[in-house]
């Protein structure tokens, strides 16, 4: 961690702690179907963190990654207009998804991790059904 | 001890018209004929009524008229006079005819003042100027009521002798009594002149009560309601320096005539500049000068060589505040009557006070800026163009109140004020915001006309503003004790007018942003 | 989608003229959508044929008028449709139809960012509007507004002193001189850009029609930027809008004690991206910093360098902001004598770093 600029050192936290939150999952048991999606159409912005299934559900996950020590409730991510973001974009994965899904519910789940400099491994908060 | 009858009586006396008096004599004769007592000629009703008076008077004195026809004129023949002050003198005439009075008296003796029916003598209004006069023209005693005795003693160079009833006029005139002292009136009570100490924050608004000071301009206070425009307005006259033996019997001599030196107990020369603060409602009358009859001098007159205060602007009807052009302008005001036009001094600076925006300013201000424009356009007319300062005063907090520091004490600014002043004076024997433009441009730095030149073109300023923001950047810089007006002086000026903005370019330059207009 | 035929879009003029509105319009849609049929533009005329439309007379007076304007009549699914609006269609409630002056609205490749604001902003406001829509403009980026006095109107003139494109949306038919004395700046657009409008050429202003165009700018663009706002400002509206339809919505921060930062505020604290430099705009967009080289939004003093001023100057300059500072404030912080600070904030309008306004002084 020599001479980072800060904007890539924020990058590279965001990319480690989006693959901690897919390991937890998988260690949960669910499998993850796509991560960093972004659909065709060029002005439905914004991207999903991570798709996963968990048993009968189709679970998009916003990662929330931290680096301070405090426990800062993951729920703040979730803004009115993030929330509206999520919908939407969820909607485009499920008309563009080839797979036939129509049995399975859809969920939205917020992940923080918080991950200190000086800590080996993070700290994983999983929100489940954080967006209703 | 009774003399020879003369042909004649005569006593000397003086009549006041506005602030001028002139010379009356008054004459009596008696003849064959009808019993009778009249006084003659083209005279007001007061005094016609004064044969009446004068006989009851007579009668309770002890002198009983003879059954002849008595006739008293006036000279001049037309004398417009108003007011019973001519009781006294035509008194005296008749008593000079019984030979009861010495005919000498008409040589170096005046008489001023109303008869009750028990023989007192009662004070009359304008002693002063008719005593000036009286002075003028080499008379050497003036008898008054007692209660006007020290008014009258303010002339120099005239021996007042105070009477109370006309056996008081007969026991001195024929050398049966000295004449008594002038009785000393109470002293005037010490009015707390009010300091600028009590004047927490501001900091705008004092400096601008200094300027005007120092300049003699005129200003206005922008502020809501309750934080301290009444307070500063009144801080104003205790800034100014006192007035001068001139100055001081001119203000006399005014409120002599509107009555309101008699018997109050001014021990001394009043030096204070003057304040008055009329309200809205008033009557044009009351502030600028008239009433039926008497034309009595107005609010502004009252106010001379002092501070007229104009609270709460927006009130006034618009013909009041356009009434007030000619006295700003010109000094005096005239007030019109059927036979002669009365002219009044008005020498006066104006402080006005108004609300800054059309919601009051008070709390949090919605008012956009082209509402608050709109608004202050309204000040437009007659005065708009004479204020030449229009600081803003905030409201304040109770913090501030408890953490600010005291200003400085009105002695300190006045000290300022004085000398800036005394350099106005030595310039051109007055003060700045009365000095010609062309003068004052000559006391100007080349930079800082092309400051002001600059404002001009940029529409910050009008080409009337130039002079006007000139006039008080050399009173700036008499402050500085600095010779020449420069550019720090005229941006201080010009920053005191922003609250006026001649032209409201500050809306033109948002307007043009904001509306459509030609594609740059 | 497939291009209707004529004979659907003399009908849909024919709806258009008669000013059948919005509503009725996404009624019949959600009709045809629960009924699970088939909801292209032509089914939807179809349904609201029954409940609108005029007199032939009317639908050639108006076709006459508009090919004296230079107008067209543009259907959703026409190749002349702005395709960013097309995806909103149908659900998300795009305009059936449009009129169109102007140069074709060519937004497939090109990107659009929609700049609105209140009517009444502040100076800084209005820098803001002119800093964004130049930046864009330089970087290709079509400026999109609403015409409206104020944020909107600053908007569309910089990015056409910059020799950009713009797109305006209008709140009335073609024809109508609304806002007053807007005329010369609507002729500009059309030669740099289109002008666009949901009604039939002559339709005068109302307040509902202002906000269903509303959904028109903020579908036109990837991004909706809100530079001031009071709190119940159409811009607020434009900017959920925006978010509703799956787009970036930014917000440009203002001082809390300002009138006008109310609703950039609120949709920070809604999410809404903070917009501190136009590099944040268009690196989200993807687009080379380089085209908007040499145009910032950090205080570029015009005028008088700092340097040429007095200290006093100096240090009342450094005081100044967006919010009108009185007399009172700056001498309290400046601690500086009531009289200098005076000549310095003179000294600051002369030099043009300053500009007075009733409230106090501001930074120009």
């Amino acid at each position: 961690m020599r001479s980072v600029s800060r904007m890539t050192h924020r990058r590279q936290l965001g990319q480690d702690g989006e693959a901690a939150a897919a390991a937890h999952l998988e260690r949960l048991g669910w499998s993850i179907v796509t991560r960093n999606w972004r659909p065709d159409d060029p002005h439905l912005r914004g991207e999903v963190d991570i798709i996963a299934i968990d048993g009968r559900s189709v679970v998009f996950c916003e990662v929330k990654t931290r680096s301070g020590g405090g426990a800062g409730d993951p729920l703040e991510a979730v803004t009115p207009i993030k929330e509206r973001r999520l919908r939407l974009l969820a909607r485009a994965w499920l008309a563009e998804a080839e797979h036939d899904l129509s049995y399975r519910t859809v969920r939205f789940d917020v992940i923080g991790v918080r991950w200190p400099p000086s800590a080996v491994a993070p700290a994983i908060d999983h929100v489940r059904d954080a967006v209703r | 001890m009774p003399s020879a009858e003369p042909a004649v009586g005569r006593a000397r006396s003086a009549a006041v018209v506005g602030l001028t008096a002139l010379e009356v004599s008054i004459e009596v004769s008696m003849s064959a004929g009808l019993p009778s007592f009249s006084v003659i000629g083209t005279v007001g009703a007061a005094a016609r009524q004064a044969a009446d008076r004068v006989r009851a008077a007579l009668t309770a004195t002890g002198v009983r008229l003879p059954p002849r026809k008595i006739l008293a004129s006036f000279a001049p023949a037309d004398v417009p006079t108003a007011g019973a002050s001519f009781d006294l003198p035509l008194a005296v005439a008749v008593l000079v005819r019984l030979g009861v009075l010495p005919a000498s008296l008409a040589e170096d003796t005046a008489f001023l003042g109303e008869l009750g029916l028990d023989g007192g003598v009662r004070p009359v209004p304008a002693v002063l100027p008719a005593a000036r006069c009286i002075a003028d023209a080499g008379v050497g005693r003036l008898f008054v009521s007692g209660a006007n005795a020290a008014e009258a003693a303010l002339i120099g160079g005239l021996q007042v002798v105070p009477v109370s009833t006309v056996a008081d006029v007969i026991d001195v005139c024929t050398g049966a009594r000295r004449a008594a002292a002038i009785p000393e009136p109470p002293p005037a009570p010490a009015a707390a002149v009010p300091d600028m100490r009590d004047v927490r924050g501001q900091a705008e608004a004092r400096r601008a009560l200094e300027i005007a000071a120092a300049g003699g301009h005129h200003m206005l206070l922008l502020g809501p309601p309750g934080c301290g425009k009444s307070m500063l307005a009144s801080r104003l006259p205790g800034l100014l320096p006192a007035l001068d033996d001139r100055r001081a019997l001119e203000l006399a001599a005014v409120r002599s005539v509107a009555g309101l030196l008699s018997g109050s107990g001014h021990a001394a020369l009043d030096r204070r500049p003057p304040l008055r603060r009329p309200h809205h409602a008033t009557t044009a009358a009351a502030l600028l000068g008239g009433g039926s009859g008497v034309a009595l001098p107005g609010e502004i007159s009252l106010a001379h060589h002092g501070v007229l205060f104009l609270d709460e602007l927006f009130e006034w009807p618009r013909r009041l505040l356009d009434a007030l052009r000619e006295p700003v302008e010109e000094g005096v005001v005239r007030i019109a009557r059927a036979r002669a036009t009365v002219t009044y001094p008005a020498v006066f600076q104006l402080v006005c006070a108004a609300n800054p925006c059309p919601c009051g300013g008070a709390g949090t201000c919605e008012c956009s800026d082209a509402d608050v424009w709109a608004y202050r356009r309204r000040l437009s007319g007659p005065l708009a163009d004479r204020v030449d300062l229009a600081p803003r005063l905030t409201p304040l907090l109770a913090d501030d109140l408890v953490g600010a520091p005291a200003g400085e004490s009105t002695a300190v600014i006045a000290a300022r004020v004085a000398a800036a002043r005394a350099m106005a004076a030595v310039r051109w024997g007055g003060c700045n915001a009365r000095a010609t433009p062309a003068d004052v441009r000559a006391t100007a730095d080349p930079a800082a006309l092309r400051t002001l030149g600059r404002a001009v073109e940029d529409g910050v300023l009008s080409g009337r503003g130039f002079d006007r923001a000139l006039r008080v950047a050399r009173t700036c810089a008499d402050l500085d004790r600095c010779p020449t007006v420069q550019r720090g002086h005229v941006f201080e000026a010009l920053a005191h007018r922003a609250g006026l903005r001649d032209t409201g370019r500050e809306i033109s330059v948002a307007r043009s942003a904001m509306a459509p207009g030609q594609v740059r | 989608m497939t291009v209707p035929a004529p004979a659907w879009r003399t009908a849909a003029l024919r709806l258009a003229v008669g000013n059948v509105d919005v509503t009725r319009q996404q009624r019949a849609l959600s009709d045809l959508l629960e009924r699970g049929q088939d909801c292209g533009p032509e089914q939807v005329v179809a349904a609201l044929e029954r409940h609108g439309g005029c007199p032939d007379a009317d639908v050639r007076r108006v076709q006459r008028r508009m090919a004296a304007l230079g107008a067209r009549f543009v259907l959703v699914g026409d190749v002349q449709y702005p395709a960013p609006l097309a995806t909103a269609w149908p659900e998300l409630g795009a305009p059936l139809w449009l009129f169109a002056a102007g140069g074709p609205v060519r937004l497939v490749t090109t990107p659009a960012v929609a700049i609105v604001g209140t009517r009444r902003p502040t100076l800084d406001g209005l820098r803001t509007a002119r800093t964004l829509a130049t930046a864009l403009a330089r970087a290709g980026v079509v400026v999109v507004s609403g015409l409206a006095r104020g944020i909107d109107q600053e908007a569309h003139r910089a990015a056409l002193d910059a020799g950009g494109d713009t797109i305006a949306v209008l709140g009335t038919g073609f024809g109508v001189d609304y806002p007053g004395g807007s005329a010369t700046l609507r002729a500009a657009i059309a030669d740099h850009g289109a002008l666009l409008t949901e009604l039939a050429p002559g339709a005068g202003p109302r307040p509902w029609q202002f906000l269903a165009r509303n959904r028109i700018i903020s579908g036109l663009a990837a991004a909706t930027v809100v530079v001031e706002g009071g709190p119940t400002s159409g811009a607020l509206q434009t900017a959920r809008l925006a978010a509703g339809q799956g787009r970036d919505v930014w917000a440009v921060p203002g001082s809390i004690n300002a009138q006008n930062s109310q609703a950039p505020l609120a949709l920070l604290r809604d999410g809404a991206s903070l917009l501190t430099s136009v590099d944040d705009l268009l690196d989200s967009l993807a687009l080379s910093r380089s085209c908007a080289a040499g145009v910032t939004g950090a205080a570029a003093d015009g005028g008088t360098p700092p340097t040429a001023l007095s200290a006093d100057a100096r240090l009342i300059l450094g005081l100044l902001g967006a919010v009108p500072a009185t007399t009172d404030e700056l001498v309290a912080a400046s601690r500086l004598p009531a009289h200098a600070a005076m000549v310095a904030i003179g000294e600051l309008v002369e030099a043009g770093c300053g500009v007075t306004t009733p409230s106090g002084v501001v930074r120009a």
